[in-house]
């Protein structure tokens, strides 16, 4: 049964949570809209807590829509999927919200409210969440010097750059210290240099323990931080590939 | 979320979209304007109906007539029913008296008829309440038990036709009242669906962020619920300015020809019951609106 008051409780614990090793559970997960468009067909996968993979295929391939799917944006047609055990396309719209609120989501076009300033959207997840002020501007603070943003936090953000834009992004969905975080093209709106930069927040993030799957179709990024990737052909999972195979392979391509 | 918050919330659409919010305003303004006018005529209409009503009397007619003794214990006992606000006896000297001065310079013919020639009778003028055909049937037929009262009059016609104007203001109260109503909220509800729209992008965020359907709509119905107020504050007045410039001597004209001298403006409980429909309509506008949106 998924309801608000049992995702809370699941998602409060720390991030061992419910003691089980997997944080996604996918099983033949399908997405049609209509009777012939099928965008995603007969998925599964599973992603163990703490893992960094990469969600790779080309446009139109089904990499947004499983991830909508993951954050409960749209329903799957067939199939299930689970985050910590939670059926997600069960989950009623205040589960939802308690899920969300779990989690962190990075897009590529930012989503970030132009009239609030970086401090502001930044803050945002924490005022829904009815923290107190003292603890927002504390926890803000923390999180925007991590990304680097601490001395713009007066500026609104059409005043920045993209790849300052998808900081504040990130702050935002880190200020909650995610369990999972959700990133759909992140590096699509920005420049080489700062694709690097947010590389190495995702990498910092992951480091401290939450699980990343990020979709890309930016192969540069998997070549400088090679992680498990799934690659999707047309809706399909056509090859799941462990960092392992990715490292040998690299290896042979360079002694070759 | 604390009541300043959602203050915040609430009023941040009226800076960022102050045209909007001001279309929503006048739009909740002029519904409500059109309402409080038609609800202001009726009032005076049905004022003026009432008072043809206070001429409305049941006469009992008694012969042989009763001496002053009985006469004033039976105007007692009649007083004393419920229905009943007043009970004038006309004696039979009395009644030749009337009749006399309503012939005027004709009265000289009836110069040398006994004093007894017409009957007592006692008039009675029924409370508001009772001034309608069936309650005044039950009533006669209770005077009616006993015998000496048994020749009752009244005006049986009158009271269908007075019954007949009343269903009739009743009824178009009822309609144009309705159609007004329904047309205010549908014009409330899809202004405050177009704020709605201009906001979409930032309720997509807010719900990506994990925020409930109640953190989201409390602060449009919050929204809601002011323009209403604010709406209905200017409908009132609106009405005032153009009651008094104008549409009480329209009205006293009008109402002239009924015998009605004075009109009066929107009775308090009626100016209050404005502010606060003006307040409930814009809200549930609103939550008709969130939900009519809730896809997006």
């Amino acid at each position: 049964m998924c309801t608000a008051a049992a995702i809370s409780s699941a998602l409060t614990a720390d991030r061992i949570w419910n003691g089980s090793l997997e944080m996604i559970q996918v099983s033949s997960l399908g997405k049609s809209y209509g009777r012939d468009r099928a965008v995603l067909t007969n998925i599964s996968f599973t992603l163990t807590k703490g893992e960094f993979v990469y969600v790779t295929g080309s446009s139109g391939a089904g990499k947004s829509t499983l991830l909508r799917l993951l954050y409960g944006g749209e329903r799957p047609s067939s199939g299930t999927l689970a985050i910590n055990g939670i059926n997600v396309s069960r989950c009623n719209s205040y589960a939802l919200a308690s899920l969300r609120r779990k989690l962190g989501l990075v897009f590529q076009d930012f989503k970030l409210l132009p009239q609030r300033n970086v401090f502001d959207n930044v803050a945002l997840p924490l005022e829904i969440q009815g923290k107190g002020q003292g603890e927002i501007s504390k926890r803000v603070l923390q999180v925007l010097n991590y990304v680097g943003l601490e001395h713009k936090m007066r500026t609104l953000p059409q005043q920045l750059s993209g790849g300052e834009q998808q900081k504040v992004s990130i702050a935002r969905a880190l200020i909650v210290d995610p369990l999972l975080l959700l990133a759909d093209e992140p590096s699509g709106n920005i420049d080489p240099e700062h694709t690097s930069e947010i590389l190495e927040l995702f990498k910092g993030a992951n480091a401290r323990g939450t699980t990343i799957l990020m979709a890309t179709h930016d192969y540069s990024i998997l070549r400088r931080t090679p992680r498990r990737t799934l690659h999707l052909v047309d809706g399909r999972l056509e090859n799941d590939i462990s960092l392992e195979e990715i490292m040998k392979t690299q290896r042979t391509n360079v002694g070759s | 979320m604390s009541g300043v918050k959602l203050l915040k919330r609430g009023l941040s659409p009226l800076r960022q979209h102050p045209w909007l919010a001001m279309m929503g305003v006048s739009s909740v303004a002029v519904a409500l304007t059109l309402i409080a006018l038609f609800v202001l005529i009726s009032c005076n209409m049905r004022n003026a109906v009432q008072d043809w009503s206070r001429d409305f009397q049941i006469v009992i007619y008694l012969d042989p007539p009763p001496d002053e003794t009985l006469a004033r214990q039976w105007q007692v006992a009649l007083a004393s029913m419920a229905e009943i606000e007043e009970v004038t006896y006309v004696s039979s000297t009395e009644a030749l008296r009337r009749f006399s001065a309503r012939l005027g310079p004709d009265a000289s013919l009836i110069d040398g008829i006994g004093s007894q020639v017409l009957p007592a009778s006692f008039a009675l003028k029924l409370h508001q309440d009772f001034r309608q055909h069936d309650t005044v049937k039950v009533l006669i037929a209770r005077i009616a038990q006993k015998n000496e009262w048994r020749d009752i009059h009244y005006g049986a016609e009158w009271i269908e036709r007075f019954e007949a104007v009343q269903r009739l203001i009743r009824m178009s109260g009822l309609i144009f009242g309705s159609l007004l109503f329904v047309s205010a909220f549908l014009i409330v509800s899809n202004t405050i669906r177009l704020i709605l729209f201009t906001r979409k992008a930032e309720i997509e965020i807010l719900r990506l962020l994990g925020a409930t359907p109640l953190y989201i709509g409390l602060p449009f119905l919050f929204e809601g619920g002011l323009f209403g107020l604010i709406g209905a504050t200017l409908a009132l007045l609106w009405t005032y300015l153009l009651y008094q410039l104008g549409l009480q001597q329209g009205l006293i004209s009008l109402l002239h020809l009924l015998g009605v001298e004075r009109v009066t403006f929107l009775p308090p409980l009626w100016q209050l019951g404005l502010i606060i429909g003006g307040a409930a309509l814009g809200f549930i506008a609103s939550l008709v609106a969130m939900r009519r949106i809730s896809s997006v």
